[in-house]
């Protein structure tokens, strides 16, 4: 059988065996999917952060794992215990990142890949002035993917910081595989442990879709699908001896650029007026609004 | 001179509000800079019936992309086939700026369309300017809490536009327009997707980015009585009914009425904040809003330094009394 199956094209699947070809290798039961997650650490929007010459000063404020990827590796992890597999966690960022990555490895993935940008000063995850780079991003991303065996690539479905929500679909275009955004359940098609599709619930303006979509394939996770766990101290403990991978890549050139020209405060309003009862002032101007204009007494 | 191509995205049989914004301010910018010309995508397995609405609002050219698998009951989810017509449409018309809504439908493709037609993009603004061969923006990050004033330079720049950013303004005269078809061809198999199931939001809701008063419930709507007190007084207005996140973990309001980081964007004239603590994320979701109404039980809550008017009182109490003299004052007419 092993013999029979080598030379044959990756992920081919012997359903009536159950079996799972890789590379000519069987890995193992063909019920076990591989999710990676791509998660990016960020500053924690809601610790003290200053504005200075139109830039962002992040220094007084923490770095934390970006809630969006918390929740993709959640629900990732959550997607294994019920069906079976392995999550691993990918990030792109400063060696600062590992930090992120340590929390993920604690809250139950399996190992992690932390790619580096080799000129520091032009990691396309530096804050402020080369923000939003996903094309950049999603470029290392797609790189690393390239060489890489897995069923479903998880993220987050934007970053906290940047707010563009751009990166995962870039990357699914690059890969030349399927994408859902915004999705809120992940589940797995057909009977139990069998079959290799998933089922994602995703929202979208109006409605809910429920779409069968094949593996490999990328997903992009809204906060909404779970609450992402608190790492136990088992979990913490067993974090420590979980491999992390660097890789230090270069800087992907002649992408189109989008450049930050300074940051500003959000324009603020005026100092709230505290209305007593009676709230003429709310119901003048509401007024204009009244269905159907004045109604008959 | 720039050539701007905008989408006009249809929702439950309509072009929606904020594609009518995105055309609006297309065509202002297009007054100002001479030369420039408006043209609007518009991918339908009917195209044809929305091509008035198009004329009123001053679109000149229409890249028309005709198709059943974009009809609404079609096994194939639209992203994929969506995606594939606007890069074609991008093609054909060669445009400086294309500006889309930033709707559910177009921030999932958004990414691949700027893959795929090699162009920067700019999501989520709340305000852009066409320069000569660039694009100047204004997006909100750090949930709302910062502007970044952003450029991006290529041919095409891809920009999505915010909810309720401009007006949406209809020409005095419909324009004439000359209509392109585009040819399209989307082989379902390599999409890798099915549709199973569709869960509709429950009918006769009204669009939350499609009204100019907004009504959000938060937290502080406990029951039902609440909840009812909240459509009461949308009903009024002829407003459409949000929620935060408490109030739909509360299981009172359906998701797709979600305000906030991970919801929708609003922008309306009028926005009331009821029984709204004001979180960080639910603000970046409606800061947008002209004139922001609150009412909250407690006098120190953080939404009161997003409003205009405060109302610091229990919302079972201060609702019933509220709409009753809102009535009274409509009524009456002074």
């Amino acid at each position: 059988m092993v013999g029979l199956c080598q030379g044959l094209h990756e992920q081919v699947l012997y359903e009536h065996e159950a079996i799972r070809v890789v590379h000519g290798f069987i890995r193992q039961k063909i019920a076990d999917m591989k999710l990676i997650v791509c998660v990016k650490q960020v500053p924690d929007v809601a610790s003290p952060l200053r504005l200075q010459e139109g830039c962002i000063d992040t220094s007084a404020g923490r770095m934390v794992l970006n809630a969006y990827d918390a929740s993709a590796t959640e629900g990732a992890i959550a997607f294994t215990e019920r069906y079976g597999g392995e999550v691993h966690a990918v990030l792109v960022g400063p060696p600062e990142g590992r930090e992120t990555l340590r929390k993920v490895l604690a809250m139950g993935v399996a190992s992690a890949v932390h790619i580096q940008v080799k000129d520091r000063a032009a990691c396309p995850e530096a804050v402020p002035n080369a923000l939003p780079e996903a094309q950049a991003c999603a470029k290392i991303l797609a790189d690393h993917f390239n060489k890489e065996t897995f069923d479903v690539i998880a993220c987050g479905k934007q970053a906290q910081d940047t707010d563009a929500g751009l990166t995962p679909a870039m990357l699914a275009e690059l890969l030349g595989l399927p994408f859902i955004g915004n999705a809120i359940a992940l589940e797995r098609d057909g009977n139990g442990r069998s079959g290799n599709h998933l089922l994602v619930t995703r929202q979208g303006d109006a409605d809910q879709e429920i779409t069968r979509i094949e593996t490999p394939c990328v997903v992009s996770c809204s906060n909404n699908m779970c609450d992402p766990r608190i790492p136990n101290i088992k979990g913490i403990m067993g974090a420590r001896n979980k491999p992390i991978d660097v890789k230090i890549v270069s800087r992907p050139a002649g992408l189109p650029g989008v450049h930050v020209q300074r940051y500003e405060a959000m324009p603020g309003r005026p100092r709230v007026r505290m209305l007593e009862e009676g709230w003429d002032k709310a119901i003048e101007a509401l007024v204009p609004f009244v269905k159907g204009g004045p109604p008959a007494i | 001179m720039a050539r701007l191509l905008t989408f006009a995205e249809i929702r439950a049989g309509r072009i929606t509000r904020l594609s009518l914004e995105a055309l609006s301010r297309c065509r202002e910018i297009a007054r100002q800079r001479r030369g420039s010309t408006v043209a609007v995508a518009i991918v339908s397995d009917n195209p044809l019936a929305h091509f008035e609405e198009l004329a009123r609002y001053g679109a000149e050219e229409v890249f028309a992309v005709t198709d059943t698998v974009f009809a609404s009951a079609t096994r194939t989810p639209r992203s994929a086939p969506l995606t594939a017509a606007l890069a074609g449409v991008i093609k054909q018309a060669v445009p400086d700026v294309v500006v889309l809504p930033s709707e559910e439908s177009v921030k999932e493709i958004l990414g691949a369309l700027a893959i795929r037609v090699f162009a920067p993009a700019l999501p989520d603004v709340s305000g852009f300017d066409v320069l000569d061969g660039a694009v100047k923006a204004q997006r909100p990050v750090f949930t709302a809490g910062f502007m970044a004033h952003v450029r991006a330079e290529g041919a095409p720049v891809l920009v999505s536009l915010r909810a309720g950013s401009y007006a949406a303004c209809q020409n005095p005269e419909p324009s004439s327009m000359r209509i392109r078809n585009v040819p399209f061809a989307f082989d379902e198999k390599v999409a890798g997707k099915t549709l199973r199931k569709v869960v509709k939001a429950a009918s006769g809701r009204i669009d939350l980015s499609e009204t100019s008063v907004v009504v959000a419930a938060g937290r502080g709507v406990r029951d039902e009585k609440g909840k009812r007190l909240i459509e009461e007084l949308a009903a009024l207005l002829g407003a459409a009914v949000g929620a935060s996140r408490g109030a739909i973990e509360a299981g009172l309001f359906p998701p797709s009425s979600l305000i906030g980081q991970t919801g929708k964007t609003v922008s309306p004239d009028v926005y009331i904040a009821v029984g709204i603590s004001g979180a960080l994320q639910h603000v970046a979701g409606m800061s947008g809003s002209r004139t922001v109404i609150a009412i909250n039980k407690d006098a120190d809550a953080p939404v009161f330094r997003h409003a205009t008017y405060g109302i610091a009182g229990d919302l079972y109490e201060v609702l019933p009394a509220f709409t009753e003299a809102l009535k009274q004052k409509a009524s009456t007419g002074d």
